[in-house]
Order: C-alpha cells, then sequence, then structure tokens
C-alpha cells in the first residue's frame, strides 16, 4: 500500500490509536498533520515521525480551530487528501441522574461536532484534490453499550449515522466515508477512566469477547488504513467492528 | 503488502470464475498455497492456469460442493497438496432465486442445498481441520447485500444469504476461544457469471435498483471484492471477527438515489 503524495489529518493523534494511525500513515509516505487537544502530546507523536508530521494543537469541537488546523494543512503540505476522525472523549462510568448536563454537551462537542466541522471544513479540500476519504472512529458502545456510559454511546451512534449520511452526500465528489467501531481497547482514553489499579476491570471486559483480549491501537490503524486504501475504493457508508467478535455474539 | 499471506493452505469454494477466481489469483500473489475448487472443471484449471506466476502454488479440484463428500475429500487434498488450510473462502453459491410465491419446493431446496448445507458442511470441516492444527485461523463466508436488505424477487436467495450472516456470528463467538476468525463479506453489483445475464439482457430493473441506487454510481469487478477478503485474511484484521462487511458502494447503507445536480453545485 501507498500513500505517497497524500496529506492525512489525524485528531487525537497524541495517543493510543491516533499515534499509531499517524505512524502507520507515514509509513507508507503520507503527510500528516497531528491534531490534539493536549500539544505536548501532539508534539511527542510528530517529532518521532520527522519531516513528515506536523502537530497541532486545538480543540476540535470548536469550529475556530478546526478552520484553523485546515488552513494550516494546506500551508504546511499544499492540499488535504484524508481525515481521520479519531478524537473523542469518555468519562468515568456515571448514571444519566448524576451527570451534569455540562459533560453531556462536552461530550457530543468532542465525538459528534467535531465530525461536522471536518467535514464541513475539510471537504471543500479534498474535493479541490478530485476526492479523498474520511474514516470516523465511533464505537462498539454505539450497537451494544456498557451501563455507565449512556451518553458516550449515544454520541458514537450519532458519529455512525453521521459517517453513512455523509458517506451519501458525498459519493458523487468521490469521497468515501467509513467508521470503525472498536471495542474496550488498551489505550490512555480506557486506562483515564478508571483510577487506582483497574486490571480486574480490564478481566472483566476481556469476558465476552470472542478472540479473549481488548483492542489494540495496532488493531485499529489496520482498519483505517485498509478503508484509506485503493482496496476499499468500492467501500464506502460502512460501520466495522474491530472487536475481536464483542458485537457478533 | 506483498505476500502477507505467504505459506498459507487455503481453500477457495466456487473458484472457477468471478470472485472465487479473483479470490484464488489475489491469494497466490500474497503468497497463500490456494486449492482451488469448482464443479467446472475448465473453468477451475483455467483460474489455475493464471495462478501460475505465483509467488504461492495452486492446485485444482473439480468438485461439487452440494455433494456430501466433498468437504472432507477437498479437506484432505488440501492437506495433502500444502497442508492443513489455515484459510477457508465458502464462495460457492447461485443466484438467480424468484419471488416466494413461483419458487417451487425444488427450488427451495437447490438454493438451501448450496448456499446453507454446503457451507455449513465446509464450515465444520474447516474448523475441524483448523482446530487439530491447533494454529487458528480464517473463514470467510460470502453473503450478499441482499442478506442484509431486502431486495424484489430474490426470496430464498436472500433467505440462504441471511443465515449465512447468522452462521458467521455465531462460529466467530463459538471459535474465537481457538484463534479462529470468521467473518463474510456482502458484495453489491459485482460483474461475475451470476449477474452477467442481467447486464446482457440489459435488465433495467435490476441495473437501476442496485446501480441507480449505489452511491459510488457503477458496478464492482470481482477483484475489488477479492482485496476486502485478502485483508479479512490479514494480520491487519488480527482482531475483526463476526462481521459482515459489504462491498457494495454503498448500496446497503443508503439505497441512495442521487439529488438533483443542484445540490452539489
Amino acid at each position: 500500500m501507498s500513500l505517497e503524495g497524500k496529506v492525512a489529518i489525524v485528531t487525537g493523534g497524541g495517543g493510543g490509536f491516533g499515534t499509531e494511525i499517524s505512524k502507520r500513515l507515514v509509513a507508507v509516505g503520507a503527510k500528516v498533520v497531528v491534531v490534539d487537544i493536549v500539544g505536548d502530546n501532539a508534539r511527542r507523536t510528530a517529532d518521532a515521525l520527522g519531516d513528515a508530521a506536523i502537530a497541532m494543537e486545538a480543540d476540535i469541537g470548536k469550529a475556530g480551530p478546526v478552520k484553523e488546523v485546515i488552513t494550516a494543512t494546506v500551508k504546511a503540505f499544499g492540499g488535504l487528501d484524508i481525515i481521520v476522525n479519531n478524537a473523542g472523549l469518555s468519562y468515568r462510568p456515571v448514571r444519566v441522574v448524576d451527570m451534569d448536563e455540562s459533560l453531556y454537551d462536552r461530550v457530543f462537542e468532542a465525538n459528534v461536532k467535531s465530525i461536522f466541522h471536518f467535514t464541513k471544513y475539510g471537504v471543500p479540500e479534498l474535493d479541490k484534490r478530485g476526492g479523498g476519504s474520511i474514516v470516523n472512529i465511533a464505537s462498539t458502545s454505539a450497537v451494544k453499550p456498557r451501563a455507565g456510559n449512556t451518553v458516550y454511546a449515544t454520541s458514537k451512534a450519532a458519529a455512525i449515522a453521521f459517517t453513512k449520511a455523509s458517506a451519501l452526500e458525498l459519493a458523487k465528489q468521490k469521497i468515501r466515508v467509513n467508521t470503525i467501531l472498536p471495542v474496550a481497547s488498551l489505550t490512555p482514553m480506557l486506562t483515564g477512566m478508571f483510577e487506582g489499579d483497574n486490571s480486574s476491570r480490564i478481566e472483566a471486559m476481556e469476558v465476552g469477547i470472542p478472540l479473549g483480549r481488548l483492542g489494540q491501537p495496532k488493531d485499529i490503524a489496520a482498519g483505517v488504513m485498509f478503508f484509506l486504501s485503493d482496496e476499499a475504493d468500492f467501500i464506502t457508508g460502512v460501520a466495522l467492528p474491530v472487536d475481536g467478535g464483542w458485537t457478533a455474539s | 503488502m506483498a505476500e502477507r499471506l505467504e505459506g498459507m493452505p487455503a481453500i477457495v469454494t466456487g473458484a472457477g470464475s468471478g470472485i472465487g477466481r479473483a479470490t484464488t489469483l489475489r491469494f497466490v500473489a500474497d503468497g497463500a498455497d490456494v486449492l482451488a475448487i469448482d464443479r467446472d472443471a475448465d473453468g477451475v484449471a483455467e483460474t489455475a492456469r493464471l495462478a501460475g506466476n505465483g509467488p504461492g502454488r495452486c492446485a485444482h479440484a473439480k468438485s461439487d460442493v452440494g455433494e456430501d463428500g466433498s468437504p472432507a475429500e477437498m479437506v484432505a487434498r488440501c492437506k495433502a497438496e500444502f497442508g492443513s488450510p489455515r484459510i477457508l473462502v465458502n464462495n460457492a453459491g447461485i443466484g438467480a432465486a424468484k419471488p416466494v410465491h413461483t419458487t417451487s419446493d425444488e427450488d427451495l431446496d437447490r438454493f438451501i442445498n448450496i448456499n446453507i448445507r454446503a457451507l455449513f458442511r465446509y464450515a465444520r470441516e474447516g474448523v475441524a481441520a483448523m482446530r487439530e492444527a491447533g494454529q487458528g485461523g480464517c473463514i470467510i463466508n460470502i453473503a450478499s447485500v441482499f442478506g442484509l436488505r431486502g431486495f424484489p424477487g430474490s426470496s430464498i436467495y436472500s433467505a440462504s444469504k441471511a443465515a449465512v450472516i447468522g452462521l458467521t456470528q455465531n462460529m466467530a463467538a463459538d471459535y474465537g476461544p481457538y484463534g479462529i476468525r470468521v467473518n463474510a463479506v456482502a458484495p453489491g453489483l459485482i460483474k461475475t457469471n451470476l449477474t452477467k445475464s442481467r447486464f446482457e439482457d440489459n435488465d433495467a430493473f435490476f441495473l437501476e435498483g442496485l446501480i441507480g441506487q449505489t452511491p459510488l454510481g457503477r458496478a464492482a469487478e470481482p477483484e475489488e471484492v477479492a482485496a476486502g477478503i485478502a485483508f479479512l485474511c490479514s494480520n491487519d484484521a488480527a482482531y475483526i471477527t463476526g462481521q459482515t462487511l459489504a462491498i457494495d458502494g454503498g448500496w446497503s447503507t443508503t439505497k441512495y438515489r442521487p439529488f438533483p445536480d443542484d445540490v452539489h453545485d
């Protein structure tokens, strides 16, 4: 696979899935703008990738910063072909009755509105290159939720619907839009959800996953790379769980 | 990604044409050793001839998957030629169903026999070999977008393909603990022998119902399905099991009818 000459934006690139996705993109010749709300994390990823990557700190739930990211991308690398909407916000399990409305808003900004902004402001740039590819990272929680996670699951269901509907809207412009549904995976997002020793929680989650383990960044990155490649030229509007069989069983 | 299936013994049914042939050629190009099976002896011999350049090897056999002895014979043949199968692609299937009210018992049995019973029996034989060898494995069942969505006139064909999707999910659960991944692909409109007459006859209803409602606006080549299958069999899909991947240009998601042009301008 080669993505030589392609320019990609990866949100949430400062850790977990986003770092792995950025690495794989660079490995096949793409230029990558690594975006993260924590600038130091974005820089750590980008620095390790040399001249092929730059870092940007941005709150992608807001239109202004997203527009700045896109402008800077085009300025740095001459265009935009690929958007990986990977950034997302999770939180410690909480019942809806105990949840602050402000957290609801932040989750929806990070997990849904970010995709809206990057589609709205990114598509004109993809269009200038004659097409492109967008991959949104949703979650298996959208189709098979766990307790304490209602608003997160709802936001990820919205991301799936956004993917399918925008795939329809953008097909004519030769822009494919797909989404990957990771199951719980060993990333900072997961470990950050629990205090202290979380090994018993992780073991509990592994039960019920037929392949017997949680996801890993490389699993998700591999799925993203497939969607971005020419191999997936006839695939659009698809929601692919990468979940060791969790949603199938 | 050349040779990402290097040295993997594989069985592909219905390999004499279309998706089965394309999958065989793709696997061999990726380094797998493929036993290509079809009831059409000439077709599958031609597939093997086309696969001649390697780097993987290709053997071929005439066998009707609907016959009871076929799975055991072909798994034994694969073991003898290349070793115990690590990959099984259940591609053989029949199409051209009729609406329920004009489907005879004979038609019904034919679809159930080939599209479900034979596939189930191949999967059973394959999984037994994979468990015995203890190295895990990968089974790909060819379903159809008609197993995900209704389409006029496809009655028992749709039902048989929906059954394949159900079996795929179940087998993922049963055999995940043994490192055996089971996935399906759901092709949309692909240019194969199964759909050839629709193109030749310019079947307006069929073509409008599919191409006209496919966001990417075209039918696909068998190689595009083979690419998805090769991905699902590769290490890149090591954590993917129980899934049905639509390779359909967006048809099953949207049943898209294009906007008037001005919406896009």
